[in-house]
């Protein structure tokens, strides 16, 4: 009886240990604000907690109701995800987001804010509607492992007022458009035109490109207005013919609507100081080719 | 001149002057000859399609001995690939009688061969990490006649992963490393880029073309690949 009783004491604890004993896990910790000095507006942020691991790809999708709520804009300012494979976007009835931090990420850190206007109805509602779909998060190791990911119940905050929230709402500075490389595509052989577009404050909203024999300034956005076809694209674009004889312009729009174009100057054109030049040598030429011919003669 | 029909492989009824009356059991390709004539026949008999008593001699298409041509896999490894394919199987008369292995560093050969024997599988060491090589196998007849030859595969022998830095050479054969897709040696947001361009065209229907082993292997461009770019970034 005795040894039976000393049997089930081992038996509990060895049982307790190991239901009290976890896995490394990483937690993502999302809070909800309501910004004081601009009504109806929701600012969603999603932060994520390695729990000591190096995590480099992660994955997910913000569900809500779009009945009660309107996306507004996604940032990525502070984001510990550097590379975004998906720009956070709505599609569909929900905002997904996919990228990667190139060597890892461990600690704690932001994965990106949303700001949502709610518009008529209920508040509580509005706010019980805001689910994290899914998340996923990655090993940074040679076996890209999946990570344990715990998400944790919303954290409703109200009336906070941070200049990162202003910045999102009143936002006037002109996106970023970077690491621009032309670089050939092994698969296909063509070219992908690789750029980085980013907004700092209120976050990208899209990025175009226009391709034409045209000449228009990057300067003045305003030549852009008539009649110029954007074609909304992410990075990577492929370009499918032979653009050397071609402008490529690009255009980044944040969602305040401020706008940066550059142009990637691809056409073997004169310029004017050329063509000055070039003047000049048949000039010369000409007056060599008169005097040698009225000489001979 | 031969007037027999004769039951072998070709190599016996080769020469640059004879007449080939009766037809033989030889297989096409064999008759390299540019003088003998073949009359009689055309087609080949085959093994119990004629015997001593009726001289029943049946041609045509349908009594040419034929053999099924595997698929040969290759699987690269760390200075060496590995390769399997399917047991061959030989129709009216023709025995699988041996198997040889080739290998190039160019596509369409030459050809070093080695004699496998009957066995299906075969692992070529001692090559070069990061050069693809190429390889075939010929089906030979029970006389040790190649009868088929496999459509040629490739591979790239790989070094064991090392993340960060070094240069990755191995042999002066270049640099080898997960992720680089564009061969530069390094992983970086060009490598990026291309995946997920690629990643994008696949979610529309389109599918990678090849230099699978760069990425995770399993013929589709997933987060674990866009893990292993960022894991062996090198900037």
């Amino acid at each position: 009886m005795k040894n039976s009783f000393f049997k089930l004491s081992i038996l509990f604890f060895v049982v307790w240990f190991l239901a009290g004993s976890k896995g490394e896990a990483a937690t993502v910790d999302w809070q909800i604000n309501q910004l004081p000095n601009f009504n109806n507006s929701l600012l969603v942020t999603l932060n994520l907690d390695t729990d000591g691991q190096s995590l480099n790809t992660f994955a997910g999708s913000l569900l809500f109701d779009a009945h009660l709520l309107e996306l507004r804009s996604a940032s990525d300012k502070n984001s510990i995800i550097k590379l975004w494979l998906d720009q956070p976007a709505l599609k569909t009835d929900k905002v997904i987001f996919s990228g990667i931090t190139p060597n890892g990420f461990a600690g704690q850190g932001k994965i990106l804010t949303l700001l949502f206007n709610y518009k008529n109805g209920d508040l509580n509602q509005a706010l019980k509607s805001i689910k994290i779909g899914h998340f996923q998060a990655y090993l940074n190791n040679d076996q890209a492992e999946q990570a344990a990911v715990k998400i944790k119940p919303a954290a409703i905050v109200s009336y906070l007022d941070t200049q990162v929230s202003k910045n999102l709402i009143i936002d006037t500075l002109a996106p970023d458009i970077s690491d621009l490389q032309l670089v050939k595509d092994p698969f296909s052989n063509k070219f992908l035109l690789i750029f980085k577009a980013t907004d700092a404050d209120s976050g990208l909203a899209y990025s175009a490109i226009y391709i034409s024999s045209e000449i228009l300034s990057s300067d003045n956005p305003s030549e852009f207005n008539r009649q110029v076809k954007w074609t909304k694209t992410n990075s990577p674009y492929l370009l499918e013919s032979d653009y050397s004889s071609q402008q490529i312009y690009l255009k980044a729009v944040d969602n305040q609507g401020n706008v940066k174009i550059i142009k990637l100057s691809t056409a073997n054109r004169w310029s004017w100081y050329e063509l000055v030049c070039l003047l000049f040598i048949i000039i010369v030429s000409i007056m060599i080719f008169r005097r040698l011919f009225s000489s001979s003669f | 001149m031969l007037i027999c029909p004769l039951a072998g492989s070709a190599n016996i009824a080769e020469s640059t002057h004879y007449n080939l009356i009766d037809a033989g059991t030889f297989s096409g390709g064999y008759s390299s000859s540019g003088n003998f004539q073949l009359n009689g026949a055309v087609g080949q008999i085959s093994i119990g399609t004629s015997t001593d008593t009726s001289l029943d001699l049946k041609s045509g298409l349908l009594y040419y001995p034929s053999v099924t041509v595997p698929t040969v896999t290759a699987v690269a490894g760390d200075s060496q690939v590995a390769l399997s394919w399917p047991a061959a199987v030989g129709t009216l008369g023709w025995t699988v009688g041996s198997y040889d292995v080739g290998w190039s560093a160019i596509s369409g050969g030459p050809y070093n061969f080695i004699s496998n024997g009957l066995s299906l599988s075969y692992t070529k060491t001692g090559l070069t990490n990061g050069i693809r090589y190429y390889f075939v196998v010929k089906i030979k007849d029970a006389l040790g006649s190649a009868i088929a030859t496999t459509t040629q595969v490739s591979a790239v022998p790989i070094e064991p992963d090392s993340p960060g830095g070094g240069g990755g050479s191995s042999g002066g054969g270049g640099c080898t490393r997960k992720g680089d897709l564009n061969n530069d040696c390094k992983v970086n947001l060009v490598d990026f880029s291309i995946a997920a361009y690629w990643y994008r065209r696949q979610l529309i229907g389109a599918i990678i073309a090849t230099e699978k082993q760069k990425l995770s292997g399993d013929s589709k461009i997933d987060l674990t690949d866009f893990s292993l770019i960022a894991y062996y970034w090198t900037g």
